[in-house]
């Protein structure tokens, strides 16, 4: 689109900050800005480049009102979550328990590429590029948010960097439009680095319990009972117009009800499961693998801890568990291909976990060397995944690749702090996503051969792979896992 | 306005610039070349990674004062013409790329590690900074073992 131009935004420091006054008088006098514009959410500078843009950003003198969440920090987060959570009920008669409860933080998107949109809205009719999960969703709300009917808006949708659930909301592309009507002028908006982890969206925080009851040497009833975040909606500011709140399935239940992944993988007897939830004023979304990723992965961790106190290998008690052959057949796969059982040295482990949604399942095997425990290491991962006809085999190895970075970055070291109403990390200095230093010197990822219909596999490996990487950890270091990341 | 010149991808060019101006935005706002992505803008996501002087270096927090004179490589000059670099050449024999997004500075960084170190060792492909989003950090190592064995 010649002539929009860059633009970036004024944020306030904490989440759902309000502009009360912004002398834009410097801002505006410096080489290269063309506007400075009030919207939703701050104020917006369009400029020659990004160096002008930034530059004049950082000379606006705005005073912020704090946020509707400035008397909030983790630990006060963490205790109404685990306030939140519902009562297990009783177990049966004459059972012994094996309990967990886990903490998960808040996580990033942080996608490579920034969020941007182009947008150019005249008086009678509006076009907007960028990336999407959602356009038609998208469509409608820029619509709503400049005053046109749908029918004149034009939304291109663009190629766009991986960005694992984030570019379903459309936030960026409601801003990008609402920046071009005040300023009359096309314009090429790109959030910062510290803007996408400081002002969302992320994974939803959330609170675990978990209750195995087993007799006689068998689990006879399990339940999982939890509760996270989520997004409250205060008025119509830019965070509830830029959900997906309509037409996509919410990152969470908003309410108390039966979980959505109580899969039954196991022969556990009674299995049931219950979620509460802590309404906030935060920018959240769904995350790769959207619920499973928190609950699947503690799940898994009971699963290891329940074969310990049964006196039994992990991987022989899930076998003798498991209902379905399939994912039988991928845990037998791992353990034959990552030599399971074989000796290590002291502080270095093997774990294991399994997963089975969207039509697929999948197994991961972890070798981590965790003699320094606040610096382990994912030094091997073998996975094994069978998710039907497989059309594109090194692109579904590409995706387990991708999963098991996920687990490692999520249960060992990459979260987010809430300090009194915002965001404490800011860019991927203090955001620990894995670099390859984190990254397994060996992986493997073996497909089964099948010619059922095509399942799902971009997210079936998350809760694997953490499961693994967890339960890797807890072995070599003889500890219970419980509150993620780990080295926060 | 302060004029810069330096050679970009083996061509000479001339910028009016701001002396403070970090190079990545002349490059991307100014020259049109977006090979080098911003990721951070602040060195630490190293998805902007080029080469100064045939060395490695990060666009992002590089004022376009410092490159004057000296001779700048992007992802678009790293090829030989129709030929290219033995490193985009592993890259894409072990599929590498997924989003692709951090994957011009990912060749570069390991292009620049191999100029200096033709074999190197894990614990040297293990300092490479980059962040990669999707993952694809095992076959980054393969493409870069590739590569060195193929010269």
């Amino acid at each position: 689109m010649a002539g929009a131009k860059p633009t970036v935004m004024a944020r306030p420091p904490t989440l759902g900050g309000k502009l009360v006054s912004v002398d834009s008088r410097v801002a505006r006098a410096m080489p290269g800005v063309h506007a400075v514009v009030k919207v939703a959410g701050g104020v917006a500078v369009v400029a020659e480049s990004f160096h002008h843009a930034f530059k004049a950003r950082d000379a606006l003198r705005i005073t912020w009102a704090p946020g509707p969440l400035v008397s909030l920090s983790d630990a006060a987060i963490r205790s109404r979550l685990q306030a939140a959570v519902p009562q297990l009920g009783n177990p049966p008669r004459g059972s012994a328990q094996t309990e967990g409860e886990f903490e998960f933080a808040f996580v990033s998107h942080a996608p490579m590429e920034v969020l941007t949109a182009v947008a150019d809205v005249r008086a009678g009719h509006a076009e907007i590029w960028f990336s999407s999960q959602t356009p038609m969703d998208a469509r409608e709300s820029i619509a709503s948010a400049v005053g046109l009917p749908k029918a004149k808006v034009k939304v291109h949708v663009m190629r766009g960097g991986g960005s694992f659930g984030r570019r379903l909301n459309y936030d960026a592309a409601i801003e990008a439009a609402l920046i071009s009507k005040a300023a009359r002028r096309p314009v090429k908006l790109m959030w910062s680095r510290a803007d996408d982890i400081r002002h969302g969206r992320m994974r939803p925080a959330s609170h675990h319990r978990i209750r195995a009851s087993h007799a006689r040497g068998r689990v006879v009833a399990f339940t999982h009972a939890m509760a996270s975040v989520s997004e409250s909606y205060e008025g119509q500011g830019l965070s509830a117009q830029g959900s997906a709140r309509d037409g996509v399935t919410p990152a969470v239940a908003s309410a108390s009800g039966p979980l959505p992944s109580d899969s039954g993988l196991y022969n556990f007897g009674r299995v049931s499961g219950i979620s509460g939830s802590v309404e906030l004023a935060m920018p959240l979304s769904a995350w790769r693998s959207v619920d499973s990723g928190t609950m699947r992965t503690a799940e898994e961790i009971v699963v290891d801890e329940v074969a310990r106190g049964l006196g039994k290998d992990p991987i022989a008690f899930r076998r003798t568990t498991l209902r379905n052959k399939a994912v039988k057949a991928v845990l037998d796969k791992v353990a034959d291909a990552g030599d399971w059982g074989r000796t290590l040295p002291e502080g270095q482990a093997q774990g294991v976990a399994v997963h089975e949604e969207y039509g697929s399942c999948v197994a991961c095997l972890v070798e981590i060397d965790a003699t320094d425990p606040k610096n382990p290491r994912v030094t091997k991962v073998v996975m094994a995944a069978d998710v039907g006809t497989a059309v594109n085999p090194r692109g579904l190895e590409a995706q387990l690749m991708g999963t098991a970075i996920d687990g490692i970055s999520t249960v060992l070291q990459a979260g987010l702090h809430i300090d009194r109403g915002a965001v404490r990390e800011s860019s991927y200095a203090d955001f620990h996503y894995a670099r390859q230093r984190h990254a397994p010197l060996r992986f493997e990822a073996h497909i089964m051969p099948s010619w059922r219909e095509p399942g799902g596999a971009g997210e079936l490996g998350v809760p694997a792979a953490a499961g693994a990487v967890a339960n890797a950890y807890a072995r070599a270091t003889g500890s219970k896992p419980r509150r993620f990341p780990l080295n926060f | 306005m302060p004029s810069y010149s330096f050679v970009l991808n083996g061509k000479p060019v001339t910028v009016e610039a701001p002396s403070d101006m970090p190079v990545l935005w002349v490059l991307r706002d100014m020259l049109n070349v977006t090979g080098p992505k911003y990721g951070c803008g602040v060195g630490v996501c190293r998805a902007c990674t080029s080469h100064l002087d045939g060395e490695e270096f990060q666009p992002c927090v590089v004022r376009v004062a410092n490159c004057a004179d000296r001779e700048v490589t992007t992802i678009e000059g790293l090829a030989d013409g129709d030929k290219l670099h033995p490193v985009q050449q592993a890259w894409l024999d072990r599929d590498v790329a997924q989003c692709g997004f951090c994957q011009p500075g990912q060749i570069m960084a390991a292009a620049a590690l191999l100029k200096k170190t033709p074999q190197p060792t894990d614990a040297e492909i293990d300092d490479i900074e980059n962040v990669c989003r999707c993952g694809t950090y095992s076959r980054i190592r393969e493409a870069i073992k590739k590569a060195a064995a193929n010269g």
